[in-house]
């Protein structure tokens, strides 16, 4: 049989394997690429300014210049119009726009007659309260960044984008309208990702606003020390839209989540679907997923997740295993790594893993 | 020889063929997605997913990585669309940017001593949905037998004879001449066969053409 034909024919068998798994596997949707394509720009953007900033300070060592550029992510507010830079405190835009740009490159313009308060200035980013008006809002994100724009009971989470927010203190509703990127709103009735293009009116049903966003202390020539405001009250459970989805959205949620780079929700998300639906087969994927999340910087959750998987038996308990074996060897933890490999062996002699767990076994003293 | 993707219309998961031939349309999309005019992104998307993401699937295998894979093709396909000249070479120039986005994980998955081709979360993936014993004995020896291929002869091998590629948009795709591509074939073909020979698990069928 011609070498050809038969790799053709088998390769061919491979590819319907693969059809099967890949039909019964829903890509990511169009918005969802898009946001991590903006989100890996943003990125790359953001190198290029350190590596600018970086050389900018080495030229001017170099000249002997005592310059004070640093090159940080620190940021700092500048007033529109060259004016010196206030810190946190009230901002009002008359008859034309004002912008406040800030040293990473975001920008927030405060559209004619709205009125907003800058709460607080971090190294990575700042919380400004939108009192009535139009906000036109452009963050360069990244991985340190976060910016919070509060509006009447609603907090704008700004993950890397481009949108405007029209908050009305008489209807008490906050509009967004997405550019760009994506934000997460959350509030007493709505915990909500939004991603560009997208424009959503929000409105909740509540008497007053909650009490922790209030006004800043009226010294508001404190100096650029960043000065924290208080956080908004945490969304009431019975309220929270999470507690009340089944466990295959809940694990979506938190894939889209991952995927998109918030890996922080991702895991939240994940814990939430293992506490409300355990020994289910989500519980095992989420708690496979998080030992993955987990590998590199919390190799001791990893491993535990794993081992709660290998337990629970299951679709995931192979792998799991074969991952741990793998963490624990790559620990130097040999002993356990050798134990493991014993046992995936007896368990899974066929399994993906044999060829290592079989070397493991053959190395041991 | 010109970047110009010479692409088979194979059905995708949703039923409907990948690439048609639209030389006009696709010069039109380029020109529309460099001028940033509003939906050509999406459009560019749309058009290029499921392509990618069935390419990156034949070389790397299905899993939970495919959809991180996918963003990665897809910032590196618009960071450079100025630069795709024919503007008709624009599916060619995606399926270089996958087959360049496979091999750099093959090479990442050797250096983390996953051993097997398909060892981490692919056929974790597949072994859940299907079961262990549900994957094609044949299919799991292919994977571990690929595995034992460079990664360049990896990629070749399962373009040529898993996605059904013609040489030459092989040769497209890893950026090589038809000479070459047809030299590197035969000799990762002899090796593949030798490794499947040897192992005899269940592929003497294909091996011996007594499988159709």
């Amino acid at each position: 049989m011609n070498a050809e034909r038969s790799l053709g024919r088998l390769g061919a068998a491979v590819g319907r394997e693969q059809d099967r798994a890949l039909a019964e596997q829903p890509l990511a949707d169009t918005d969802t690429i898009l946001a991590g394509v903006a989100r890996k720009n943003r990125r790359a953007t953001s190198r290029r300014r350190m590596t600018v900033a970086a050389a900018m300070v080495a030229c001017a060592t170099i000249a002997g210049v005592g310059s004070t550029v640093k090159a940080t992510r620190e940021v700092a507010p500048v007033a529109s119009q060259g004016a010196p830079a206030p810190s946190v405190g009230p901002r009002q835009a008359g008859e034309v726009k004002m912008p406040l740009r800030f040293e990473d490159g975001t920008t927030i313009v405060l559209q004619p007659q709205t009125r907003a308060d800058l709460h607080a200035v971090r190294a990575h980013g700042a919380e400004l309260r939108l009192d009535e008006g139009v906000l036109d809002v452009s963050v360069v994100h990244t991985e340190e960044s976060r910016w919070d724009v509060f509006a009447g009971p609603f907090d704008v989470h700004v993950t890397g984008t481009k949108f405007d927010a029209r908050w009305e203190p008489k209807t008490q509703k906050l509009t967004i309208v997405m550019r760009e990127g994506s934000v997460r709103v959350t509030g007493p009735c709505v915990d909500e990702p939004l991603t560009a293009p997208n424009t959503k009116t929000f409105a909740c049903d509540v008497a007053k606003p909650p009490a922790s966003v209030a006004a800043p202390a009226a010294d508001t020539t404190a100096d650029p020390a960043p000065a924290e405001a208080p956080k908004p009250a945490p969304t009431p459970k019975n309220a929270d839209d999470l507690e009340a989805k089944s466990a295959p959205a809940l694990v979506t949620l938190a894939d889209e989540a991952r995927l998109g780079g918030d890996a922080a929700r991702a895991r939240r998300i994940y814990e939430l679907v293992r506490r409300r639906f355990p020994a289910s087969p989500e519980a095992a994927r989420s708690a496979f997923l998080l030992g993955r999340m987990s590998e590199q910087t919390a190799p001791n959750e990893a491993a535990q997740a794993y081992g709660e998987v290998m337990r629970g038996g299951g679709a995931y308990a192979q792998e799991a295993h074969g991952r741990l074996m793998e963490l624990e060897q790559r620990r130097g933890d040999t002993a356990r790594a050798r134990v493991l490999a014993v046992d995936y062996l007896v368990k899974f002699p066929n399994g993906p893993h044999r060829a290592y767990a079989a070397s493991i076994e053959a190395a041991a003293p | 020889m010109t970047a110009t993707a010479i692409l088979p219309q194979v059905p995708t998961a949703e039923g409907a063929p990948v690439l048609q031939g639209d030389p006009e349309g696709i010069a039109r999309l380029l020109d529309d997605v460099v001028a940033q005019r509003p939906g050509a992104d999406r459009e560019l998307v749309d058009r290029f997913k499921h392509h990618v993401a069935r390419l990156l699937v034949r070389m790397l295998g299905p899993g939970p990585d495919v959809d991180d894979l996918l963003q990665e093709v897809m910032f590196r396909v618009f960071r450079r669309l100025h630069k795709v000249d024919p503007p008709d070479a624009l599916p060619g120039y995606v399926t270089a940017i996958t087959v360049l986005v496979a091999r750099e994980t093959i090479k990442k998955r050797r250096r983390s001593r996953w051993l097997s081709f398909f060892s981490n979360d692919v056929l974790a993936e597949m072994t859940a949905k299907h079961g262990a014993d549900d994957v094609p004995e044949d299919v799991r020896a292919f994977y571990d037998a690929l595995a034992k291929l460079s990664d360049h002869d990896q990629v070749c091998i399962t373009l040529r004879h898993v996605e059904g590629m013609g040489l030459e948009e092989v040769a497209v795709a890893v950026g090589v001449s038809l000479a070459t591509i047809k030299r590197h074939l035969q000799r990762a073909e002899a090796q593949l066969l030798d490794v499947l020979g040897h192992d005899g698990r269940g592929v003497a069928p294909w091996t011996r053409g007594g499988k159709s």
